[in-house]
């Protein structure tokens, strides 16, 4: 990217080309010539506003404003340059104040004939000649004029070793000669003698040449400058030049002086006419810092040898825990850390700003396993859902955490030693999604993380149980079968309503499955259930309640059970189901039972096989009973 | 993965650079792996005497040969495919490591190389007997005297184990960046510049900044770091009073790329890393600016208005988690000290993130190391020394050791004084010896400015003392010095 002021410059070199073309290609008459030279004019008076020159270095391929190559590739451009080139120019300067009539004197020296030029002494003497001052050339080649001292120097090209013996000598010529009264001053009259555009840059060379002095002889120049005249002045176009000088020089300079001469820095400065961004510079430079570095901790001095002996150390302790920082440091792997930051910031200034920042900070931070800080912002977000102002930002932050794909690493983090109760926790604040996608995990599960799994679904219960509700009615049979299980995962009395809906699904690989499911899940709910199924419609789920009854061990049963079997039942052959409910009677070993049994086993005439099992199977209990309470007798 | 996934998938520079690093980052860390190259040095200089005092059939010539070809087979075990013995202005390194005694103790091997034209020496890691054997008798040659004969000389024997050239690679190293890649740098730099202050300017009004041209940015540096890492790390001697907020931002960011790159950080972090050490400050912009740049003291509730900035900061940068959430919490934590006795005070277990802590430690350097308004700027090595103190406490330490392995006791860009009284600017670092780096030289002892600066390094031995032909005598504030602008001449 070019600086702005290249671009600014690329313009002005831009517009003189144009205009150049337009002086050549024109008549004097033509508007183009002065539209053309009025733009140009228009930048270059926008670009030098602040009042420093513009200056631009002329190579025979084009312009350049330091090392950067203005307007690069653009013809007119580089022909203008050419022309220049021609004419042995190695700068143009552009200054304030040009005139449109400066311009086309210019423009007119530069396409004439170069042999001309030379022979009227070259393009800079032609434009001196013409009146030229705020459009200045510097030519390759140095020319000296016959004067003396500084003046016999051409100040904008010759090297600056030539020129800093001249600076220090005309310090002292002015320094005697302001001690009788009139000061003679050198710089000031050599500096005059040049073309206003070439003023500028002869002092910036002055300057430099300054600092090729050794420092001794720069400080008595300086002291030189400031002795006065008879009017009280000091060497004006010396201190002029001290003006050109960089802050840091000029501040140094500064300093020694005033050592030297016993005048404070102050005084000395005050005679500068400094632009105030350099003054100002200049005036930190020189100030004692208000801060002191021994009040700042800072050594007196640093121990170089023994700082680079100890970087050198090694200390395999401090290193590998850099690398372990190393290790740690990818920003997938800190969601962790900037969630618990959104959360602080939240914490501190409770906005909805800050509410939706720890929701966008959420979904990384389950990317990253960082499952304890997760539970720890659901929480933190929990504590707002009151907030009147902040309730709908904090649920809305917590939803995204409801994307199945994040709970699904969330869920799978338990094969990896995740907290179940925190996974638990936070599948909870996701809601029905997290529900569903438990289930679709748990029914996905292999048996050795069932355990883990279990332990997550009976934390999330509820959320659970009610997901499995609104699925289960309608489920497919594999898909109910596998919702039971989940069911039985969780294990308690909340399931039960759920497995009530399971016992009105269509197939009765599902109704038998939901009474399984209630037999291991026991309890009073459950019992009532199985009981209550004893009456359902379909006689095979009856005989899958007897059945289950008997596994349960549901006391309570008995009784219902015992009413069937004593019932008779035209339109019904239920010898299944009886001999379902005389085996789990069997197995509950109820002696509220033994009567009913007993009858059943004792009857003489019994017509068809199944009546002769069912007489068996009475008989086989009846045993079984009897054997039970003489066991218990003997015990008692 | 196969050899040719492996070279399919280490395309770009930086994953190439990461992959050599291994060998090229300072390879005689460990006095055991200088050993070897001392040893090797030790054994070329054996072999060229005992060629020169014994015929070639003599047991001691055999056997110099052999410790020859072993002392190349230990060195190449540090990880090199080559090894290049460089002779720069008459002294003696191994790769880029100089040995200033062996530079002395072996002066006549030195002599005999250069004698021949030959100024670096590369020894691969086919070197055999036969190998060795050329080169010994090309050191007993006297008839050869020039680069071209030495190199007809190895050839004719089959020599291919051994190359030998007229420049070494410090002398290549030695020259100047080019004007392009500086004027690249500076441009990357100023368009940096000019991208935060459009941030700082959007925060203030309250909008939503864009986060694009600041990657661009990281994005722009990284490339020119891998491909000229001097060239960007001499960008951090900008320094500036007006607009030191901005400064400091770009500053801290390629000290932290810079010492991310050090620590072999994958692209992606570096980027990462980039971005916070850019924005890490941004809650300075909610602060008033009386008090950031007030002189006196600071009151208590003054000081709690300073300290608030690492969490404006992060609340700002809240906004962009969803691109990048490290920018956020390095704003929060940049402050919190490797102790974590800063602020904010932290909650809960945990440590301040590794980028945290190399923004921490980069913002101090370069803050100590800029004039303020209310303090004048200490001098790099003094900045260094305050680090090294704080290690453990403020800084982590193996951090902070790392920090100023990759800059330098003497950075780039400090201004020193020579032992002679010149004065010059550190112009680089020399990873071998810390506190003798390359020096351009811009003023004389006599204060005069030099029309044609040049470049000392101070590695660099007088062959008649044996001692080091300079040293840094001291390290000087650029102003005090009267420099302005020490980036141009890096």
């Amino acid at each position: 990217m070019a600086r702005p002021d290249n671009i600014r410059a690329e313009e002005v070199v831009r517009g003189l080309a144009t205009a150049a073309n337009a002086v050549r290609l024109y008549p004097a008459t033509s508007p183009l010539r002065d539209q053309a030279v009025g733009r140009f004019l228009a930048l270059a008076h926008a670009t030098v506003s602040d009042g420093t020159p513009l200056q631009l270095i002329v190579e025979p391929s084009g312009f350049k404003s330091g090392e950067t190559v203005l307007a690069d590739g653009q013809n007119n451009v580089v022909a203008f340059a050419e022309a220049l080139y021609a004419h042995q120019v190695g700068k143009l300067i552009v200054a304030p104040g040009v005139t449109a009539d400066e311009v086309m004197r210019f423009l007119a020296a530069v396409s004439a004939d170069t042999h001309a030029v030379r022979d009227s002494g070259g393009l800079r003497a032609v434009l001196k000649e013409s009146g030229v001052s705020r459009l200045a050339v510097v030519e390759v080649t140095l020319r000296a004029s016959t004067d003396e001292g500084l003046s016999g120097l051409d100040l904008t090209a010759a090297p600056l070793e030539e020129i800093a013996p001249r600076v220090a000598a005309a310090a002292s010529a002015w320094q005697e000669s302001a001690a009788q009264g009139a000061g003679n001053d050198g710089v000031a009259g050599a500096v005059a003698a040049l073309e206003e555009a070439a003023r500028d840059l002869a002092m910036q060379r002055i300057a430099e040449a300054l600092m090729r002095l050794d420092e001794a002889t720069r400080v008595k120049a300086l002291a030189a400058a400031y002795a006065t005249d008879a009017d009280g002045e000091p060497m004006r176009g010396m201190l002029d030049v001290l003006a050109k000088m960089k802050p840091s020089a000029l501040a140094r300079l500064l300093s020694l002086a005033a050592n030297m001469t016993g005048t404070p820095t102050n005084e000395l400065l005050c005679g500068l006419k400094l632009p105030p961004e350099a003054l100002r510079a200049v005036m930190l430079l020189l100030r004692p810092s208000p801060q002191q570095e021994s009040a700042r901790g800072v050594p007196v001095d640093a121990d170089v040898t023994a700082i680079a002996r100890e970087v050198k150390a090694e200390n395999e302790v401090e290193a590998s825990e850099l690398e372990r920082q190393i290790a740690r440091s990818p920003r997938a792997l800190a969601a962790g850390k900037a969630l618990t930051t959104t959360v602080q910031l939240a914490m501190d200034r409770k906005t909805q700003d800050a509410v939706q920042a720890v929701g966008e900070a959420l979904a990384p931070a389950v990317r990253a396993g960082a499952l304890a800080e997760v539970r720890a912002a659901l929480a933190f977000l929990g504590t707002l859902d009151r907030d009147p102002a902040l309730g709908g930002a904090a649920s809305h932050a917590r939803q995204s955490v409801a994307d199945p794909e994040l709970l699904r690493l969330c869920i799978g983090s338990l094969s990896i030693g995740a907290d179940a109760d925190t996974v638990a926790a936070i599948l909870s604040a996701a809601g029905p999604v997290a529900a569903d996608t438990f289930i679709a995990f748990y029914i996905g599960s292999n048996d050795s993380l069932r355990p883990r799994l279990q332990q997550v679904l009976r934390s999330m219960g509820d959320v659970v149980t009610s997901a499995a509700s609104r699925r289960i009615r309608d489920a497919d049979t594999p898909t109910a079968r596998e919702l039971i299980d989940v069911l039985v995962g969780i294990g308690d009395k909340r399931t039960v309503p759920v497995l009530r809906q399971a016992l009105e699904h269509l197939d009765v690989e599902v109704r038998r499955a939901t009474l399984e499911a209630l037999a291991r899940i026991g309890g009073t709910e459950s019992e009532r259930l199985l009981v209550g199924a004893l009456g359902h419609w379909d006689p095979e789920t009856r005989r899958y309640a007897a059945r289950a009854i008997g596994q349960a061990r549901a006391a309570s049963a008995v009784p219902a059970m015992l009413k069937i079997l004593q019932g008779y039942y035209l339109f019904e052959r239920n010898y299944g189901l009886k001999k379902e409910l005389i085996e789990s009677l069997e197995v509950l070993g109820s002696p509220a039972a033994v009567p009913t049994l007993r009858r059943m086993a004792g009857r003489r005439f019994v017509i068809g096989r199944k009546n002769r099992e069912l007489r068996y199977l009475a008989r086989r209990a009846l045993a079984g009973l009897e054997q039970a309470r003489g066991n218990e007798g003997r015990k008692s | 993965m196969s050899d040719q996934q492996e070279s399919e998938r280490l395309e770009s520079p930086e994953e190439l650079a990461e992959v050599t690093a291994g060998a090229k980052r300072t390879p005689f860390a460990s006095a055991k792996k200088l050993g070897r190259a001392r040893e090797l040095v030790r054994a070329l200089a054996v072999a060229q005497t005992n060629a020169t005092l014994y015929p070639e059939a003599h047991p001691l010539v055999a056997q110099s040969i052999d410790e020859l070809v072993s002392a190349v087979g230990d060195i190449m075990e540090i990880g090199f495919e080559a090894i290049t013995v460089n002779i720069y202005k008459g002294t003696l390194f191994v790769e880029d490591h100089v040995l200033p005694e062996e530079s002395v103790t072996y002066r006549k091997l030195v002599e005999e190389l250069l004698a021949r034209g030959i100024s670096a020496l590369t020894l691969d890691l086919a070197f055999g007997e036969k190998d060795a054997r050329a080169f010994v008798e090309l050191l007993a040659a006297s008839d050869v005297s020039s680069i071209a004969a030495a190199q007809q000389f190895l050839e004719t024997r089959d020599a291919g184990a051994v190359s030998v050239s007229e420049t070494s690679a410090l002398d290549e190293a030695a020259e100047e960046a080019t004007p392009e890649k500086k004027a690249e740098a500076r441009s990357a730099y100023d368009a940096g510049i000019a991208a935060m202050r459009d941030v700082e300017t959007q925060v203030k009004l309250g909008k939503v900044f864009e986060i694009e041209p600041l990657q661009k940015l990281v994005n722009s540096l990284l490339s020119q770091l891998f491909s000229d890492p001097a060239a960007v790390l001499g960008l951090t001697a900008i320094k500036s009073h007006d607009d030191y907020t901005l400064n400091h931002s770009i500053n801290v960011c390629i000290l932290s790329l810079s010492l991310g790159a050090q620590l072999g950080l994958d692209k992606d972090s570096l980027h990462s890393l980039g971005l916070s050490a850019l924005l890490y400050d941004l809650g300075k912009v909610r602060i008033p600016e009386d008090i950031l740049n007030k002189e006196s003291p600071l009151t208590a509730d003054e000081w709690a208005i300073i300290k608030s900035h690492a969490t404006e900061g992060a609340d700002l940068l809240k906004r962009i988690q969803l691109v990048d959430q490290m920018p956020m919490i390095v704003a929060y934590e940049h402050h919190q000290r490797h102790d974590l006795q800063g602020y904010p005070e932290p909650h809960g277990a945990g440590e301040q993130h590794l980028f945290s802590k190399v923004v921490a430690l980069c913002d101090a350097y370069d803050a100590m190391t800029t004039s303020r308004p209310f303090r004048r700027e200490i001098r790099p090595d003094k900045a260094l020394a305050v680090l090294m103190q704080g290690r453990g406490k403020a800084y982590d330490p193996a951090l902070t050791k790392a920090f100023v392995a990759m800059l330098g006791i003497y950075p780039m860009g400090a201004v020193v004084r020579v032992d002679d009284g010149a004065i010059g600017i550190v112009y680089r670092v020399n990873r071998d010896d810390l506190l003798r780096p390359r020096v351009k030289v811009l003023i004389d002892a006599a204060g005069r400015w030099l029309d044609e600066p040049h470049v000392l390094d101070l590695r660099l031995v007088d062959s008649k003392t044996g001692s080091w032909a300079r040293s840094i005598d001291e390290c000087i504030p650029a102003a005090e010095a009267g420099i302005d602008d020490v980036w141009d001449y890096l």
